[in-house]
């Protein structure tokens, strides 16, 4: 399990780096696009639809939103990355003090699919923009690895040290001493970066807490896709990445984490104009 | 002070009747009994009621709030019959709508104005370029005096007002900035600011950095009104008089003399004049006053400004009633998210948080701007009708927002967040609204002392 996950991830950063660095703008949007959408598939399966015709309507429907989403004017964009992230605010603690409610309301498929929009759409233009924007390379590159930096350190803090649970009712194989780990990942992370790219950052401290705060968002974003998967009685959301699952798997924390770290970014000062 | 006083009350009674009555429209409108429409809170000092089943409009003492009370089981014992019309008991959307209309409303009320401004249309300067500052950012794009600009990175700026605006927006991105520029000769050619990482990270006299000032037509040093009991007066200057020469340096126009003044507070010039054709040597000393937290001369003298000489650099622009509106809600937008911006970088605890404004500041702008003209005070009510939208929509329990966003969680978790959890959310929103009540304040008494 460990092995295959590393072995893929060994395959994965090379041609994610290159993808990032080598790819304008619109191809890096259109490839970050097919991911969403292969995303958008296995989430149909999730919100409970089994006909692939079905299934294959949304993942259109899903393309179609994308596209209107990006000939939007810019006003209505920032608008929408706005409320997602006040979404996931409230996605957040909802999880955390009402963990037990969500896991016994029955959520309609409806319902699901509309959340399933609400959650693809604003990551793959949150993603998009941050690559479009100067320097947006560099910030594309940093974001995912504090995600990736993040997920390893609360792994292997979790399995060193773990012993409190994070969300017992949703997720049994989280725990407090992995989130902690987490954290101090990042801050590490983050601080080494801010060293050796003084230039991109607007405030030093400002961009920590940034970091931090979006790797505790990038936790939700997990614990989402968790209650979402135990919800349909599925472990993993696909199978097309060996020891990672599915795409959704993959991705979860960046849904989340992706318009927290542009609209941050736009908060303590950089990027993100009107 | 009494004018400050007044536009203050006015302003923010305008904009409050506003927040209250767009709860109060859609309360209305949804179904909702509303028992009282209250202006002010405190003492009712009038009311009126046309009956015991319809709303009791009330205007109060204390001028700075509102509010609007509805059937609420949650608040009181609601009488059986006017159970379908409370509040509490409505579906989630129209308890969303009922509360966000207040914000919103704020909101559509900056639009409405920015679209009656521009749609009206505004007579402002051509945005012609005075001389360019050696080694800066509008040097290097090879501007030059006398240049008009017309347009920013593809939008249309037909005065300097605008063209200002626009810029100082765009320099906060580093990157290129494309300009149209029109050349004193009629040419038109592409300018290209190239702006350096960083270059706005202190906001403060940004065009300065940039380079760049109005063109000023030059006007003749003479003296035209002396103020009673002036350092001028003082020294004997007098209606008519012509600056010749200032510590023997020749003065030639009017702002060469008050760039000289200003830097001269509380020290003796030698001033040479020219009084009916003859020759006639003053000491004049300027008193100092503070400007920008400098000490700068002033003498208390006026200069006449010939009419002609602003004829051929006014315009007068305005908009289509589409391109109008169109253009105030991108400003209304710009506004709010700006305001964002500056509450997140007070967060971080950026040195811009001397820019949040508390109640003193507020009054003081107002009244400004109501000196003005009345222009210029629609304007101001726009900006913090803005403010108060944008502030009332953060997720901060006790706002607006933080009802909407306790609505949110209703909607993911299927039922209303327990009585408990809210006062818990109330309690943190008391704190964090009075910790930024106190800031603003603190920042407002230091700005009035310092």
């Amino acid at each position: 399990m460990l092995l295959s996950r590393v072995l893929t991830a060994a395959v994965l950063i090379p041609l994610v780096l290159l993808a990032i660095f080598k790819l304008p703008n619109s191809i890096f949007s259109l490839v970050w696009g097919a991911i969403i959408l292969g995303g958008s598939w296995e989430w149909s399966n999730l919100a409970g639809y089994k006909n692939q015709g079905k299934r294959s309507v949304l993942v259109i429907a899903t393309a179609v939103a994308l596209f209107v989403f990006m000939q939007a004017p810019v006003v209505l964009q920032n608008l929408l990355l706005w409320i997602a992230c006040l979404g996931w605010l409230a996605i957040s603690i909802s999880l955390f003090v009402f963990p037990v409610q969500l896991m016994a309301r029955g959520y309609p498929t409806s319902l699901l699919t509309a959340v399933g929009f609400v959650v693809l759409v604003p990551a793959w233009y949150a993603l998009s923009r941050l690559h479009g924007m100067e320097n947006g390379a560099v910030h594309v590159a940093y974001f995912l690895f504090l995600i990736w930096i993040a997920d390893s350190a609360a792994y292997f803090a979790g399995r060193a040290f773990g012993k409190n649970k994070l969300a017992p009712t949703i997720s049994p194989g989280k725990t407090r001493e992995g989130a902690l780990g987490a954290i101090a990942g990042t801050a590490v992370y983050a601080t080494v970066f801010g060293i050796f790219n003084e230039e991109l950052i607007f405030d030093f401290s400002a961009f920590i807490l940034l970091s931090v705060v979006t790797v505790l968002f990038s936790i939700c974003g997990d614990l989402f896709e968790s209650l979402a998967k135990r919800k349909r009685g599925i472990k993993d959301s696909g199978s097309i990445l060996p020891g990672h699952g599915g795409i959704l798997d993959r991705v979860d924390s960046l849904l989340c984490a992706a318009p927290i770290y542009l609209v941050g970014l736009t908060l303590i000062g950089n990027g993100l104009n009107a | 002070m009494l004018q400050t006083l007044v536009s203050f009350i006015v302003a923010i009674a305008i904009l409050i009747a506003i927040h209250e009555f767009g709860h109060f429209w859609v309360a209305r409108k949804v179904g909702v009994k509303v028992l009282r429409f209250s202006l002010g809170f405190g003492n009712p000092i009038w009311r009126y009621q046309k009956d015991e089943e319809s709303t009791e409009f009330v205007l109060a003492a204390i001028p700075l709030g509102g509010y609007v009370r509805m059937v609420d089981e949650r608040e009181g014992s609601v009488e059986e019959k006017d159970l379908p019309y409370a509040f509490n008991r409505q579906s989630l959307s129209k308890r969303v709508a009922i509360v966000a209309a207040g914000p919103l409303f704020n909101l559509f009320f900056a639009i409405f104005i920015y679209w009656a401004v521009f749609f009206v249309g505004e007579t402002g300067m051509k945005p012609v370029l005075g001389p360019v500052a050696v080694g800066t950012l509008a040097e290097q794009a090879r501007l030059e005096q006398g240049d008009e600009i017309l347009s920013v990175d593809g939008v249309e700026t037909p005065t300097w007002d605008l063209a200002i605006g626009t810029l100082i927006s765009k320099v906060f991105d580093s990157g290129d900035i494309q300009l149209e520029v029109a050349k004193t000769d009629g040419t038109q050619v592409n300018r290209i600011i190239n702006v350096p990482i960083g270059f706005a990270n202190e906001p403060e006299n940004l065009n300065e950095k940039l380079g760049i000032k109005a063109w000023r037509p030059v006007i003749a040093p003479v003296v035209d009104v002396v103020v009673a009991g002036s350092p001028a007066e003082k020294s004997g200057l007098r209606h008519g008089d012509r600056i010749v020469s200032a510590d023997s340096e020749p003065i030639i126009s009017w702002s060469q003399w008050v760039d000289y003044v200003r830097a001269s507070p509380e020290r003796l010039i030698n001033l040479e004049i020219e009084r009916e054709g003859v020759q006639v040597a003053l000491g004049l000393t300027p008193e100092a006053v503070q400007a920008n937290g400098v000490s700068v001369g002033q003498i208390g003298a006026s200069v006449k400004v010939p009419e002609a000489l602003f004829e051929g650099m006014r315009r007068e622009y305005s908009l289509g009633f589409f391109s109008a509106l169109s253009a105030a809600i991108k400003k209304t937008a710009d506004y709010s998210l700006l305001t964002l911006k500056m509450m997140g970088r007070m967060l971080v605890g950026d040195a811009s948080i001397k820019n949040l404004s508390g109640p003193i500041s507020i009054a003081k702008y107002a009244g400004a701007s109501a000196a003005i003209g009345f222009g210029q005070f629609i304007k101001f009510l726009a900006i913090v009708s803005i403010s108060l939208g944008v502030l009332n929509l953060l997720p901060i329990p006790i706002l607006d927002g933080g009802h909407l966003f306790f609505y949110l969680i209703e909607a993911i978790k299927g039922s209303p967040v327990s009585e408990v959890v809210q006062a818990v959310g109330q309690r943190i929103g008391m704190a964090i609204l009075f910790g930024l009540m106190a800031i603003a304040i603190l920042q407002d008494v230091e700005r009035v002392l310092g």
